[in-house]
């Protein structure tokens, strides 16, 4: 066994001056620092003390017993130990005391960056309802959730697309998996969810999908009042209808109260449905205003669409990315329905467009009442006066001649109980340019009608407007408006002689201030011309029983291409009811009515008269309407021409006077009172 | 119990009433609060790799009794069969260490990982406790018998089994050895200029594999710099420990078990912070370190210088790996893929760790101490 302590004991010395130095500290660490410091510098390498040499007295004494010496140092050694052991604890120690602080400065001063849901809320808020004039809700919000995602919380975006796209069979998994890989802090993964999908969503418990309470625009009468109404995209943004043009108040939450009738709008529009199929026509249009007021009650545009379906309109038209997308185009023209009923895409446009505001049309023969109106206004005629038909008219390179020719001089009455152009021609002609111009400023023909939707079509008129154009505008061609204008300015022939600018919006009170344009006398003179186009014209077809109506029919040719179209026609009705007394204005326009096999084109005494005949007699008893005895004297007073002009006032010199007109009527009309 | 009465001479009753009954206590709670942790954490983990949910949570179960079985088998040993044991199994693990720089699975660039029948094996988790044993035995030997170069073989069965782990490369593991000897070396008594210039040296030895291995560079890159490379783990990490605060989203609630792909391993205490809140992670923290401080509480009542130096590299093995764990779950350290000892998912980090403290926990029975001459020391060193 080894004695020599030179090599043994290494820090006995150390020990021993630690024990002198005496600091808590020092004692604590074992180590005599001064000291150390003092050896390293002294010795270099070999600082290291010996028992021995540190006792250097007591060895050359010999006093202490080797063995002992040993001993000593190794106990010494061990307090060496065990002091570094201390050290080490305080070392554990301060190291767990920096990770617990690190840790409570991690879990609790530290903010957590969850997906706020308020910042989601700015975005759905509840829209107002859209009610009719009986307080009838036409748009409202259902409560849904919507699903969102925080893709930064998506560790596998394919496996959570897949697990969704399982549970939601209409969303696309791999369109879904790309919204999840996105870099963005949010996305919307599905809106609208039913409670059934919010549940199974929830099953899943997917790590970084959250819901959201969600309100759904919802459409109850769908169909019926879609282009009044309009619709609202997604994100509760009107986008067409009332829903676009009415917006503002919407979103604010306000209702909107509108002048529609649902009741009145869905005869309405069943009986144009039923028209329509029966001349197998390409689209359709039904308006009702009260005459009162220019209050819209009803307006269909046919086709039309379900706004809750938006989303499959928009999938059945590939091109588009949505619905409302193609709303705002064909809003803003740039994507024109074609006048043709089609597939797919454009079934889709055409159904999106609404005929009613949008579309302008030239509107033919009705337009003769504007022009029998203003030739009365001006003075220049009477009832009783007879203008020349007895051939056609030459103007410049134009021809003018009758659909209906009669060949004869024909009295103010005939002229649009026969309709002639030649006679409305003639009249113009006589009120002259200016005057022409003037009067549909003021039916409000020529400007843009103020709407509170945002489909409004610009009127088209001749530019420059010359005798030609005025002569042409007399019978309704050469110029367009929208069918809403044309109603408008019947109104106003029939209410007295003042206009009302039409409102989808119902008015407070019963009789809004209009704009004088034609005496009352004329009024009451137009209204009796328009009974008589019932009674005894081409408009016998909208006679109803008790309830008397007044109107005019309108065929005109479609303008295609440059030329006119013989076969596609618009067959349009414009009519005033009860006429001895009107409330309501209405107008029905068939588009393109196809003529069984062998038969001629189905004129607006065919095709569109017998749907106001229907839409009357159905909506009277809605309207509030009493049915009346025609043959009352005072009625009979109210609505029938003096004199029997409408019968036969042939005057002398007519030079063709072969044919009775009861005769021809009753070969062209048969009696089809249904 | 009669087995264990304190009178009865059995082998079972000296075990129990020599052991130190609170350390392990500890120990087997913090293999409880694991167990649970694993079970919360691994489903998700388990589900992204198409296994079944309780995959990783069943498999822990099965090798936790074996784990707490080498435990405190180990522990019953003496001292003098834990050191030939440790000299064995380091001998094992320096031939499995060769093995798998030639046949060993390559993963992510580093090649640690050995199939043995059926099993894969991290030979370098065994090969811890059992350098810890063979250089305290070495150093301890050199106390009692100074002619005997123990501090330089201790040296050499150190630099072996770092160049080794350096070819693999394994940094972790590096630190983790180079630990224990250090910290042996530490208590030997080595000279404060050694230290000093040990430190300098292992800042040299950093600054040159950060310069020359581009994988340990990225580790720091990423820690030094928030900009650069993928920090998408301890982010992650940090967002749980943040949504966890006081009280924790609750049980099962945790979401970032959901997006990391570690989270049943290295990141296991994000999850204890997300899911249970700041009390029960300051808790299970607390558990280490009563553990820990008194584990060297202990050894300073010690008088075998083998049982100090061993056990103590032991526990200071134990809790560096703790502290590395924490310290990369935090952020406070660069992410290193080391686990929570007795918390992380791993057969085998948790095996060597029984292995480790089953070791420190025989060490550090209590024995009939043999103060008068010393004796009892050296025979028990195996000098003589």
């Amino acid at each position: 066994m080894m004695r020599r302590l030179g090599n043994h004991g290494n820090y006995a010395g150390h020990y021993r001056q630690a024990g002198r130095a005496g600091t808590p500290f020092q004692a604590l660490m074992g180590i005599n620092w001064h000291r150390l410091l003092q050896q390293i510098w002294r010795r270099g390498r070999n600082w290291q003390l010996t028992v021995s040499s540190a006792r250097g007295t007591d060895r050359s004494h010999g006093s202490a017993p080797v063995e002992l010496q040993e001993k000593l140092a190794e106990k010494l050694g061990e307090r060496v130990m065990q002091g570094r052991l201390k050290f080490l604890s305080i070392l554990c120690t301060l190291a767990f005391s920096l990770v617990c602080l690190r840790l409570v400065a991690l879990m609790v001063f530290t903010s957590v960056e969850e997906p706020k849901a308020q910042t989601v809320a700015a975005v759905v808020q509840k829209r107002g309802d859209i009610v009719d004039r009986n307080g009838l809700v036409l748009a409202t919000n259902l409560q849904t959730t919507s699903l969102y995602a925080n893709p930064k919380q998506i560790r596998d975006p394919a496996v959570t697309a897949s697990k969704l796209a399982s549970v939601l069979p209409q969303v696309n998994g791999d369109a879904l998996k790309k919204r999840l890989s996105d870099s963005k802090g949010f996305v919307w993964l599905v809106r609208h969810l039913t409670p059934q999908e919010t549940d199974a969503v929830n099953r899943l418990g997917l790590p970084g999908v959250y819901f959201q309470a969600d309100w759904r625009r919802t459409y109850p009468f769908g169909d019926d009042v879609a282009h009044l109404v309009g619709l609202s995209d997604v994100d509760n943004i009107g986008v067409a209808g009332i829903e676009k043009g009415m917006d503002k108040q919407l979103a604010a939450g306000q209702s909107v109260q509108l002048a529609i009738d649902i009741r009145l709008q869905h005869v309405v529009r069943d009986e144009l449905l039923k028209a329509i199929q029966a001349y197998n026509a390409v689209g359709g249009i039904g308006l009702v205003m009260d005459v009162r007021n220019g209050e819209i009650v009803s307006m269909v545009s046919l086709p039309d669409y379900d706004p809750n379906k938006a989303g499959e309109l928009a999938r059945m038209n590939a091109g588009a990315a949505s619905a409302a997308k193609l709303l705002t185009k064909v809003a803003n023209g740039t994507a024109a329905p074609t006048p043709r009923m089609a597939s797919g895409k454009n079934a889709q446009k055409e159904a999106m467009f609404n005929r009613a505001t949008l579309g302008v049309y030239e509107m033919g023969s009705t337009f003769k009442l504007f022009t029998i109106a203003s030739g009365l206004e001006s003075g220049l005629f009477k009832l009783s006066d007879v203008v020349d038909a007895t051939q056609a008219l030459r103007f410049g390179r134009f021809t003018i001649s009758d659909f209906h020719a009669k060949n004869r001089w024909l009295s103010i009455p005939e002229v649009l109980m026969y309709s002639s152009n030649i006679g409305s021609a003639r009249i113009a002609l006589a009120v002259g340019r200016e005057r022409q111009q003037e009067f549909f400023k003021q039916l409000g023909f020529l400007a843009k009608p103020q709407l509170q939707i945002p489909e409004v079509g610009q009127p088209m008129t001749p530019n420059p407007w010359r005798d030609i154009n005025t002569v042409t505008a007399s019978y309704g061609h050469g110029m367009a408006i929208s069918p809403v204008q044309l109603v408008g300015g019947v109104s106003a022939l029939v209410n007295g002689g003042v206009y009302h600018p039409a409102t989808f919006l119902k008015t407070d009170q019963a009789l809004s201030a209009g704009t004088q344009v034609i005496s009352a006398k004329t009024s009451a003179a137009m209204r009796k011309l328009m009974y008589a186009v019932v009674t005894d014209g081409t408009g016998s077809r909208a006679n109803v029983a008790g309830i008397p109506v007044g109107g005019k029919t309108g065929t005109a040719e479609k303008s295609m291409g440059g030329g006119y179209a013989g076969h596609a026609v618009l067959a349009s009705f414009v009519a005033a009811f009860p006429i001895n007394n009107p409330q309501y204005a209405t107008l029905i326009l068939v588009d393109e009515p196809k003529a069984e096999p062998g038969r001629d084109t189905p004129t607006g005494g065919m095709a569109a008269a017998p749907v106001v005949h229907n839409i009357v007699r159905r909506a009277a008893p809605l309207l509030n309407i009493m049915p009346v005895d025609e043959q009352d004297p005072l009625i009979q007073a109210a609505l029938t021409l003096p004199n029997g002009l409408s019968s036969t006032p042939l005057p002398d010199n007519m030079p063709n006077g072969t044919l009775t007109p009861k005769a021809e009527l009753a070969s062209f009309h048969p009696a089809d009172d249904r | 119990m009669s087995l264990i009465e304190r009178s009865s001479d059995n082998f079972l009753s000296q075990w129990w009433w020599t052991v130190d009954r609170i350390s392990l206590a500890l120990f087997l709670l913090i293999m409880l609060v694991g167990i649970l942790l694993v079970a919360t954490a691994s489903g998700p983990v388990a589900l992204r790799l198409h296994l079944p949910e309780s995959y990783f949570a069943s498999h822990q179960l099965m090798i936790l009794p074996v784990a707490i079985a080498i435990m405190i088998s180990v522990s019953m040993l003496s001292p003098t069969w834990i050191r030939r044991l440790g000299i064995v199994f380091f001998l094992l693990a320096i031939v499995l260490l060769i093995l798998t720089l030639f046949k060993g699975e390559e993963a992510k660039g580093a090649t640690r990982w050995i199939r043995l029948g059926g099993f894969s094996l991290q030979a370098s988790e065994f090969a811890k406790p059992a350098l810890a044993v063979v250089c305290g035995w070495l150093f301890s030997m050199q106390r009692h018998k100074p002619s005997f170069p123990g501090q330089l073989w201790a040296t050499i069965a150190y630099g072996t089994t770092a160049l080794l782990l350096i070819l693999q490369p394994d940094f972790g593991m590096l630190m983790m050895v180079t630990g224990i000897w250090a910290t042996q070396y530490f208590l030997n008594g080595l000279r404060i200029s050694y230290i000093l210039g040990g430190l300098v040296g292992i800042m040299v030895l950093v600054l040159i594999a950060y310069l020359s291995l581009s994988h340990v560079a990225t580790r720091i890159d990423t820690f030094l710099n928030s900009e650069a490379g993928d920090r998408y783990q301890v982010e992650r990490s940090l967002d749980a420990f943040a949504g966890g605060s006081w009280f924790g989203r609750g049980s099962g609630e945790g979401r970032v078990k959901e997006v990391l792909p570690d989270v049943h391993a290295d990141f296991i205490f994000a999850v204890a912070g997300e899911e249970f809140g700041l009390i029960p992670s300051l808790g299970i923290i607390g558990l280490y370190i009563l553990v820990i401080l008194r584990g060297l509480r202990h050894l300073r009542d010690e008088q075998d210088s083998f049982v100090v130096l061993a056990s103590a590299a032991m526990l200071v093995s134990f809790t560096m790996q703790t502290l590395i764990n924490l310290g990369s779950t935090m952020h406070i350290l660069p992410t290193k893929g080391m686990t929570l000892p007795f918390i992380s998912y791993g057969g085998s980090s948790l095996l060597a760790m029984s292995l480790n403290i089953g070791m420190y926990l025989g060490l550090t029975r209590r024995r009939p101490k043999f103060r008068s001459r010393g004796i009892g020391n050296r025979s028990r060193t195996g000098f003589d």
